[in-house]
């Protein structure tokens, strides 16, 4: 065995060293890493838990796609709003439509001046 | 992060000889990474890391020294690891025969062998331990273990070629096959 096969197997020896420490030192090392992180400014730290470490023209520009990507959302929802709300006039259109046609009366009854206090005063 | 942590304190511990030091070394070395280090692309942290955690050994050998220097029976206590670079091969390679003659064969479980080879790891010198885990453990080339080192390439792969050599000396003394 040379040198650096001895080294190997040492190596992976420590490694199961470091897998079963005590968990009080797991947890007080926790603990450290924590309170360290916690000296890192926000901007830093929102991408580290993201998985990458960008640079600060990295995150403006992510700043921006996300910008864009909620003012295309909004609009979005508006014209879904929108269309909705059309369908509804249209349904509303189509069902007095289908009164008018169904009644006695004739349709030019409804456009006349007085038939809205007829109506009140037949109730 | 979790396992550079654990690592980090087991380098602590191999060379202070003390948990509850060595867990303070590693929180300080983390603080300073975190506080002044932060902005640095990910690539760059850990060799950063493992400097400052070398500098943090140091700091704390330092602060021992300026201590045992007002109490002159702490001082007898600590020496043993500074970083004089006594020639452990040449006493250990004198001793080996007899003493591998006069140790018995024995089965050491996983467990027993990673303690024989953490105290075979606090009894080299300390410049040899660290060239050895940064080089092999930490698995970083010559190149970088000499950055962090703050020594030359010969340098590293002598300690590192002395630290093996003892480490098998050491091992072998005790009744450990690798």
């Amino acid at each position: 065995m040379n040198e650096f096969d001895i080294a190997q197997r040492l190596a992976r020896h420590l490694d199961h060293g470091v897998a079963h420490l005590d968990s009080n030192v797991v947890g007080r090392l926790h603990e450290a890493r924590f309170q360290a992180l916690s000296r890192v400014p926000v901007k830093q730290l929102r991408l580290v838990t993201a998985g990458h470490l960008s640079s600060t023209s990295n995150w403006n520009a992510r700043q921006h796609t996300l910008r864009l990507g909620a003012a295309l959302l909004m609009v979005a929802v508006i014209l879904m709003g929108y269309n909705y709300w059309q369908q509804q006039m249209e349904d509303e259109t189509g069902q007095i439509d289908a009164r008018l046609l169904s009644s006695e009366l004739p349709p030019q009854a409804f456009t006349q001046q007085n038939f809205g206090e007829w109506l009140q005063e037949t109730r | 992060m979790a396992e550079t942590e654990r690592r980090a304190f087991k380098h602590a511990v191999y060379a202070v000889r003390d948990e509850a030091a060595a867990l303070d070394i590693v929180q300080d070395a983390m603080l300073k990474l975190a506080e002044k280090y932060h902005d640095r692309p990910p690539e760059e942290l850990p060799p950063l890391f493992q400097r400052i955690l070398q500098n943090t050994i140091r700091d704390h050998f330092r602060r021992n020294k300026i201590r045992s220097w007002w109490t002159p029976l702490m001082s007898s206590l600590k020496k043993q690891d500074d970083e004089d670079d006594y020639d452990l091969l040449e006493s250990l390679e004198a001793q080996q025969l007899g003493q591998i003659a006069n140790i018995p064969e024995k089965q050491l479980d996983q467990k027993q062998v990673v303690a024989e080879i953490e105290r075979a790891l606090e009894k080299i010198p300390a410049r040899q331990r660290e060239a050895f885990l940064l080089r092999y453990w930490e698995e970083m080339d010559v190149a970088e273990t000499a950055s962090v080192m703050g020594c030359s390439q010969g340098s590293v792969k002598t300690h590192c070629s002395r630290a093996v050599h003892a480490l098998s000396i050491i091992l072998r003394s005790k009744g450990v096959t690798l």
